[in-house]
């Protein structure tokens, strides 16, 4: 059966900065299969298929293609082997047409003193995709007038016109409608007639059921699992996309909770659908759902980032109005986004500097607006043993030269300077090393114990489950779901959050 | 969902003001300054816009190329100089028409490439680079003319006295130019490419398109044109003095524009669009000219047109470009 096998996967290994994301990965892909790879977010399966489309190295291990040895140091490589990668982000062209993009690279020309293009011949060619994949516009249509679904078909066009023998889909229906990806779907299951080979993305079961011959699981970088579709139960899948133990990872302090003392009612926005919740005193409420699902909008929407449409928010029983992000500061909320390189930090100033960004109003003390250095000196160096923070010289180092989790303590520091009251964190431990991770959930259960409270947004289930008191899923926009303590149990939370029943 | 009719609306508006507007502000430029003198209509006034606006049609060809990559080149009024200073020293030293022709077209591309390596290569803005070589120009230019005014007599006419069939040889310059530009957007891959970078430059790189190469071409074209631009300009005022084209890089940026060109990359065209822009920048210039306006005036109304066509042009572009 070996000759079956159009590629082959073997102990491949890559890493970021030390954080080992794929972890000798092991699997085959039979000819004329749809094969179905799902993992949490973060699991490894975009850097799995970036190495396969030769937009990323790997660290160790080997490719076979086609029984031959594959290698691509770039994606203009990949394709010429046949490797056709439709990202969630298209690769199109907007301002030209369908044709232009189909033949951008390398046109079919025509005249002897003048090359110019063949335009008869980049239509007609064009027009046959189309029509073969079932589609109805024409090929000279400006792709910036097609639907997102068209869109992706004209990737799909230009994957089959390329000969692509893999086409590997990468979450390939956030953005379509129903009837698109019915469409989508048709498609796929006729290339698969026709002997192309399908790898195909998704953190819906339901499709990855409908669709796929055989599924593999990824978690934390490693194969958990590669079985036919109908040997697995969702519920199987489901335990061998989450299936860890929580260890002795998260600390553990002693804390009271106190009462309701931040409300949000009805909050409403394009992205968030008619939100309510509440959090007490003390307490660390947890955000969960899968990419998408609408949390870090709704952070942006209770920080006053993101315009709402209607809703309330009440601190201490007063009603926060407007909602801005000045005011909410005012009212002492504090949010730390996820994106913590573009928009928590001044990389190329120091540490120093970061931590007394927000705080430079209170550090001076006369008309001149003089910044006093000594309480500067004196604050700064409080919250540097505070949070441990690593560094050989606060006032010289930048900001940048850090290690991610000491950047992202110098974040939560420079806010906590303020003594916050209410503390939104979008993915603190994201891209940090465990031991870091620890130290941050450290941080966080000392802010709840003096009486913070805490909104946990993150895709890493075990840590909200290790340090939250409750956990609020979202999915689509809404929240659909809220456990308790007692009640936390993976692959419930994990259904919630994808809208699985089983 | 009012609300989403008036954006509709705004929208259909905006298109439509893109689509057929310039049409309108052309129109409507006619007549205003037809009501105000009659010498505005006469055919010798015609062909005097044209002839005006050759050099201005040549750079401003050069520039759409740049601008299309959402690059932008403010060194084409220094480089117009620059150029028209070597040609003027050529045709001092009695070496003729060809050689001067040549020399300017030398000056303007290897300040071109300048430009193209430093943007293409080097990855620097391409304000700042241009900004540099737009000082860099005019100061070679003093430096090579000692900053004395060069003359033209004889070459000039040549440029701008003889005609063929009644019009100006410079205008069947500026037609050549303009239906060759035309074409190589239109019609070739290279043009094709450089939509597909002003569109989205990293895409580009990931199709195995050679991003770096057409930049620098883009660039290089668009200094070689300037060169001529220069030339064919100077030759029809009969010389250089040293405050020529000075401001020109925005007059040809704003013709741009107005023709439908985006800042932003990715949109532009030549014919109609570059021909309409040039037209509608050179009757204003030549209108206030012959109403007897103020000079002072003229740096008003430039500002105010590339306010207008770079304001039209950011509507026409909110929202795409935040996708």
């Amino acid at each position: 059966m070996r000759e079956n096998y159009i590629l082959k996967v073997e102990n491949i290994c890559k890493s970021f900065s030390g954080v080992q994301v794929l972890k000798n990965v092991n699997f085959n892909l039979v000819k004329g299969e749809i094969l179905g790879l799902v993992g949490e977010n973060g699991a490894g399966k975009s850097t799995l298929m970036n190495i396969i489309s030769g937009i990323l190295s790997k660290d160790s291990g080997s490719i076979y293609l086609e029984g031959k040895d594959f290698n691509p140091s770039d994606p203009m490589m990949a394709k010429d082997r046949g490797i056709g990668f439709i990202q969630q982000e298209l690769n199109l062209f907007s301002n030209l047409t369908v044709a232009e993009n189909m033949f951008i690279d390398n046109f079919p020309k025509k005249g002897k003193i003048v090359k110019q293009i063949n335009f008869n011949k980049i239509h007609k060619d064009t027009q046959k995709y189309i029509n073969t994949l079932g589609m109805s516009f024409a090929s000279n249509t400006t792709i910036e007038n097609l639907s997102m679904g068209q869109r992706q078909m004209v990737e799909v066009g230009k994957a089959l016109f390329r000969n692509a023998k893999i086409i590997i889909f990468d979450e390939p229906t956030t953005s379509l409608s129903t009837k698109e990806k019915d469409k989508l779907f048709k498609i796929i299951k006729e290339l698969k007639m026709n002997g192309t080979t399908i790898i195909y993305i998704s953190h819906l079961l339901e499709e990855i059921y409908y669709l796929c011959d055989r599924i593999v699981v990824l978690r934390d970088g490693e194969v958990k699992g590669k079985n036919l579709t109908k040997e697995l139960t969702k519920g199987k899948v489901i335990k061998m996309m989450v299936g860890r133990e929580l260890h002795k990872l998260f600390p553990y302090v002693d804390k009271s909770i106190g009462d309701v003392l931040f409300e949000a009612k009805g909050i409403l926005n394009d992205k968030v659908k008619d939100i309510n919740l509440f959090m007490r005193e003390g307490e660390i409420v947890g955000l969960f759902g899968i990419m998408g699902a609408g949390r870090t909008e709704l952070a942006k929407a209770l920080f006053g980032i993101d315009e709402i449409e209607s809703g309330e928010i009440y601190f201490q029983g007063r009603e926060i109005n407007p909602i801005t992000p000045i005011n909410c500061i005012k009212n002492g909320m504090a949010y730390i986004t996820e994106n913590r390189r573009y928009e928590g930090l001044f990389m190329t100033k120091s540490i120093k500097d970061n931590l007394v960004s927000v705080y430079l109003d209170r550090l001076v003390d006369n008309k001149l607006k003089i910044i006093n250095k000594k309480r500067e000196e004196k604050i700064v160096e409080k919250i540097i043993n505070n949070l441990n923070i690593i560094t050989y010289n606060e006032n010289i180092q930048y900001a940048q030269s850090l290690s991610g989790g000491n950047q992202q303590k110098v974040v939560l520091g420079k806010w906590l300077i303020l003594e916050p009251k209410v503390f939104i964190l979008d993915e603190p431990t994201r891209g940090v090393d465990v031991g870091a991770k620890y130290e941050i959930y450290n941080i966080i259960n000392n802010m709840a114990k003096n009486k913070a409270i805490i909104l946990f947004i993150s895709s890493e289930m075990e840590e909200l489950m290790g340090t939250c008191d409750r956990i609020l899923v979202m999915r689509q926009g809404e929240l659909v779901n809220e456990f308790g303590k007692k009640d936390y149990v993976q692959e419930a939370i994990l259904r919630a959050a994808i809208g699985e029943r089983v | 969902m009012s609300g989403n009719k008036v954006v509709i609306l705004r929208k259909n508006l905006v298109n439509y003001f893109y689509k057929y507007g310039i049409y309108s502000y052309l129109i409507l430029l006619i007549l205003f300054f037809s009501l105000q003198t009659e010498q505005f209509t006469t055919l010798n006034n015609l062909i005097n816009i044209l002839q005006q606006a050759a050099a201005l049609g040549i750079a401003t060809s050069g520039m759409i190329l740049v601008l299309l990559t959402a690059g932008i080149d403010i060194s084409v009024g220094s480089v117009m100089y620059f150029a028209s200073c070597l040609a003027g020293i050529v045709i001092s030293r009695g070496m003729g028409l060809i050689p001067a022709i040549l020399i300017a077209l030398i000056g303007g591309g290897v300040i071109g490439a300048l430009n193209g390596l430093a943007v293409a290569k080097f990855n620097i803005v391409p304000f700042i680079v241009t900004l540099a070589t737009m000082s860099i120009a005019r100061g070679l230019g003093l430096l090579v003319s000692r900053s004395k005014i060069l003359f033209f007599f004889d070459i000039s006419k040549i440029i701008s006295v003889s005609r063929f069939l009644g019009i100006p040889v410079v205008v069947y310059l500026l037609i050549v130019i303009l239906i060759t530009v035309n074409f190589l957007l239109r019609r070739t891959q290279f043009g094709k490419q450089l939509f597909a970078i002003g569109n989205d430059k990293s895409g580009a790189e990931k199709m195995g398109i050679n991003v770096e190469r057409k930049i620098f071409i883009a660039y290089f074209i668009c200094g070689i044109l300037a060169g001529l631009a220069g030339f064919i300009s100077s030759a029809q005022v009969s010389a250089v003095t040293p405050a020529f084209a000075i401001g020109n890089e925005f007059v040809v940026i704003s013709a741009a524009v107005l023709g439908g060109t985006s800042l932003f990359g990715g949109k532009g065209n030549i014919l109609p669009g570059a021909l309409m822009g040039v037209i509608i920048v050179t009757i204003i210039e030549n209108g206030l000219n012959i109403t007897n306006a103020s000079p002072y005036a003229y740096p008003v109304v430039r500002g105010v047109v590339i306010f207008i066509a770079v304001m039209v042009d950011s509507l026409k572009n909110s929202g795409e470009h935040l996708r």
